[in-house]
């Protein structure tokens, strides 16, 4: 049923691409083996869920990876000259659609595998309904992503590295485990 | 008909044919059982909770509520002896008081509440069963938020997590069981979803949790085993975890330390990421090798961390490093992997006194020629010692060839040890010095207990003689004797 | 029967002949020499040690499998017995197959003399093969030599003399167990990427030394390493349908093989 859904998708998705114009690439999403596929980044296995993302490169590889953070990290060290197209997934429904149409939702408390908290959304309305019922984060496009500073959400000892060094007794760590997010 | 094809038919010559063909059988009948997959005996916790299930069906079941009555009724610091029974519902505790089942309590769940839930502090729980029956829950079967709380000698059944510390510091978890309920295969590549109830959690997990003990724990067919996030300080020590994804998963967490635990037939045994200072050490990783990524201990981004005296055996990749700098990898014993090391993108790492031995591949190195590596034993190195001193004169190159022609194209990774390979790796040399290299690795391994115990002597013995005597006979029949 | 007869005619000349002898010689010290390695250590599962025999056996027995084999059809037209043998009622499918036969004989009683020999010498050094070892070793090499013979029955059907089936037969030696990969690597690599993947399974199929060293290799536990390229792949071999299929697969490459020989035979034996 699952696999009939996404070629539903697929061909929806490739109408969509063909009507709107944009870039009218018969590239589609490879569908993501559990168990099989590793995060091109940090080798972590691949969930099939709302986390996982897609780089398809100009010479046909697919590049998987379990956080949308991951393909940022990937294609800031990579560029972008080589890539054909980009896809992420819609938080809801799973479905893939391309990182250029997508719109975001980041808070650092976001659940992700990688701790980057930034979720994928179909467009701005589901976005903000979910940033509203859970009560925190912002809304952010395509462009907003390309310039956040990716983050990952460690807590307290991400400023204090080297005082900890020494003070391996540290006690009562809980205390502090809401800083780090300072930059918002 | 011709004189030759006359003369086949003596008896002998027929008698040669019939012996080749007894052999020729024989040989495929007696093969055939060895060329089988051998299946892991790994059901035993499973076939226990099925057990556990079935007793728990013919007993009454008690409310939880009156324990829970009992604890909202009990002074601080008052021991609590319960009765044994089967119960059902949930438990919360705020206050320190100790709790314990003495072995024959089963506490079964009700709804989508978490089993136990700790919120104060210095509780200790002991001698409990839990049987979770939530599927798909954010909870896990035991939630604790309190610190210093004692959690002992408790078994837990369950689809989901089985114990999350969140938030909670300075707590012991001691000679507990997780073992997951999910019949699906841990390492699973087509996960059907219509079948799975539900998505498996981890076996104790920690959130921002610091300055924990986690000792003497068996945690068996769940996702993570351990699980560390954004969590410090912690100890976990002689823990035992088989058939899940990851053995000990440590992310963003600094100065844990990981010693004396084992992990068997999991993806991973210990995955540590975003992780600095930490402490590996006497940990032992065995038969990681169904999954496709899988390997004894990964190390990705890892900084200023020890690994010291891990026993990594029989894995598909022993240790796998990318990006990682500054780490120390001392005494390690790596030992019949299919790779023994694969190195990437990292530099300024130690690595002295490992044993590399019986890999099929003993080590891939790409972009990895800045690390410290000698007096390593390399079971495949070349070793010339003229001045004596037990270490070769020259040096053991790590030759990037495979691992940067499979990183390219995965598919090539089917030429892993072709024949041809070895040839072709040959001809691509380090003009440019950029191997990776073991400036002196060491002559003779170092006391490698070797108990080879080979208890099929005489069946080898009597097959080999078998060998030998019909291969003799049809030698001699067919060819050597003359009318 | 005629099968038969050529069979056991073929064995008799087989055992006259010094190259079975030579050979015989080699893999006895081949052998021995597997055992030393096997006695360092590690036997169990896909290690350094079994890999390393792998590659060994891979190198040595396709090479004997295609000289002996392709020698000693090349010798029936060299010295005339197949134009003498084909003035008989004798059909061409049960000429090739009585050889084909016959050799695999031959072939088997040199490998079991060599893993015999050294089972036996190993004991008495107190240095001997698992059993398991001993047996899985014994099914490689004996799947090795029955897929290579029928190469070496065409080799045979096509050159007219030894030395033509020796240039082939080292060619084609060469070709599938020492060239392979350089060769799939360089040419493959100008393939658009989707392609190489579907291009390198195909040419494996065809290649009997990595189809058969895949198998070994995943009978052993060991499939995982060839990644997730080949997840379904090594999870289909390690299954029981799998395993059949593989040995079904052996048998219809061997029958291939041999029914066009015997079509080109047929051809050169009623037209030329």
């Amino acid at each position: 049923m699952k696999k009939h859904k996404g070629m539903l998708l697929t061909s929806l998705l490739l109408t969509m691409a063909l009507v709107t114009g944009c870039g009218s690439k018969e590239v589609q999403p490879v569908a993501i083996q559990e168990g099989v596929d590793k995060c091109a980044v940090c080798n972590m296995q691949v969930s099939d869920d709302h986390n996982a993302t897609q780089i398809i490169t100009k010479d046909g590889k697919s590049l998987k990876f379990d956080d949308i953070g991951d393909l940022f990290v990937w294609t800031k060290e990579h560029g972008t000259e080589n890539v054909e197209v980009q896809f992420v997934r819609d938080y809801h429904s799973k479905e893939w659609m391309y990182l250029d149409q997508a719109t975001f939702a980041y808070d650092k408390d976001f659940k992700t595998p990688m701790s980057y908290g930034v979720y994928s959304f179909k467009d701005k309305e589901s976005a903000e309904a979910f940033v509203k019922e859970q009560g925190k984060g912002k809304v952010m496009t395509q462009a907003d992503l390309t310039s956040h500073s990716w983050e990952r959400n460690k807590s307290e000892m991400h400023h204090s590295k080297d005082g900890m060094k020494s003070g391996h007794g540290d006690q009562g760590s809980s205390g502090h485990g809401d800083q780090g997010s300072s930059g918002h | 008909m011709n004189k030759k094809l006359r003369l086949g038919k003596r008896l002998g010559r027929v008698w040669g044919i019939r012996f080749g063909l007894i052999l020729f059988i024989g040989g495929i009948i007696i093969s055939s059982p060895f060329l089988q997959e051998t299946v892991h005996a790994n059901d035993g916790t499973k076939s226990r909770a099925a057990k556990d299930i079935l007793v728990q069906n013919q007993e009454p079941v008690i409310p939880a509520s009156e324990i829970q009555k009992l604890i909202d009724q009990a002074e601080e610091g008052s021991h609590l002896q319960l009765k044994s029974g089967v119960y059902r519902g949930s438990l919360k505790i705020s206050k320190t008081i100790q709790l314990s089942g003495g072995n024959q309590v089963i506490l079964q769940s009700e709804g989508d509440t978490p089993l136990l839930t700790l919120t104060g502090d210095g509780i200790q729980v002991e001698g409990i069963q839990f049987l979770d029956n939530r599927t798909n829950v954010e909870t896990a079967t035991i939630q604790v938020t309190g610190k210093q709380n004692s959690l002992r000698n408790l078994t837990i059944h369950t689809f989901g997590t089985g114990i999350a510390l969140r938030q909670s510091t300075n707590n012991h978890i001691v000679d507990t069981q997780v073992l997951g309920r999910q019949t699906e295969k841990p390492v699973a590549g087509a996960i059907n979803e219509e079948r799975t109830p539900g998505k498996k959690g981890n076996g104790i997990d920690l959130f921002e949790s610091s300055n924990n003990q986690v000792a003497g724990n068996l945690v068996t067919n769940m996702f993570d085993g351990i699980y560390v996030e954004n969590s410090h300080n912690n100890m976990l020590t002689k823990n035992e975890i088989t058939d899940s994804r990851y053995g000990i998963h440590i992310m963003f967490s600094e100065n844990n330390q990981l010693m004396h635990n084992k992990g068997d037939r999991n993806v991973t045994g210990a995955m540590l990421m975003g992780s600095d200072g930490s402490i590996v050490a006497d940990n032992r990783f065995t038969k990681q090798t169904e999954n496709v990524n899988s390997q004894g201990i990964l190390l990705y981004d890892v900084q200023r961390t020890q690994i010291l005296r891990n026993h990594v055996e029989g894995n598909r990749v022993g240790l796998y490093v990318e990006t990682s700098e500054k780490n120390y990898f001392t005494e390690n014993q790596v030992l019949q992997n299919f790779i023994g090391l694969q190195l990437i993108e990292s530099k300024n790492n130690n690595w002295e006194h490992n044993q590399f031995i019986g890999n099929v591949s003993p080590a891939q190195a790409k972009d990895s020629a800045d690390n410290q590596m000698s007096y390593n034993y390399w079971d495949t190195a070349q070793v010339v010692d003229v001045d004596g001193d037990g270490t070769s004169d020259i040096t053991y190159p790590i030759n990037p060839f495979f691992i940067e022609v499979t990183d390219q194209v995965e598919a090539f990774q089917i030429f892993f040890q072709s024949p041809g390979m070895a040839l072709l790796e040959s001809m691509f040399e380090d003009h440019e010095g950029t191997f990776l290299r073991d400036t002196s690795p060491v002559a003779q391994p170092n006391d490698l207990t070797q108990s080879e115990s080979n208890s099929q002597v005489w069946i080898v013995f009597g097959i080999s003689l078998i060998f030998l005597a019909v291969s003799t006979s049809i030698i001699y029949i067919m060819g050597v004797r003359r009318k | 029967m005629q099968a038969i007869q050529i069979a056991k005619r073929e064995v008799r000349i087989g055992f006259r002949n010094p190259w079975a002898y030579s050979f015989l010689a080699l893999f006895s010290v081949f052998s021995l020499a597997l055992l030393l390695i096997q006695a360092q250590a590690y036997m169990d599962g896909y290690t350094h040690t079994t890999g390393a025999m792998l590659t060994l056996i891979l190198y040595l027995l396709p090479l004997m499998t295609i000289l002996l084999g392709s020698f000693s059809i090349t010798t029936e037209k060299e010295e005339g017995s197949w134009q003498l043998l084909s003035t008989y009622p004798l059909s061409t499918s049960s000429f090739l197959v009585g050889k084909y036969l016959g050799l695999a004989l031959v072939l088997l009683v040199i490998i079991s003399f060599g893993y015999g020999l050294s089972g036996v010498v190993g004991l008495l050094f107190g240095k001997s093969f698992s059993l398991s070892v001993l047996l899985f070793f014994f099914m490689f090499s004996l799947l090795l030599v029955l897929l290579f013979l029928g190469i070496a029955i065409w080799i045979g059907t096509l050159c007219q003399n030894r030395w033509q089936a020796l240039t082939v037969g080292v060619s084609v030696w060469f070709l599938f167990i020492l060239a392979w990969p350089t060769l799939l690597i360089a040419i493959l690599g100008w393939l658009p990427y989707p392609f190489i993947k579907p291009a390198v399974q195909l040419l494996t199929i065809l290649n009997p030394a990595e189809l058969v060293r895949i198998f070994m290799v995943v009978k052993m536990g060991g499939g995982s390493i060839f990644g997730p390229e080949y997840y379904q792949w090594v999870t289909w071999l390690k299954g029981g349908l799998g395993t059949s299929m593989f040995y079904l697969f052996c048998l219809l490459w061997v029958s291939l093989m041999m029914v066009s020989a015997i079509l080109v035979w047929e051809r050169r034996r009623y037209r030329g």
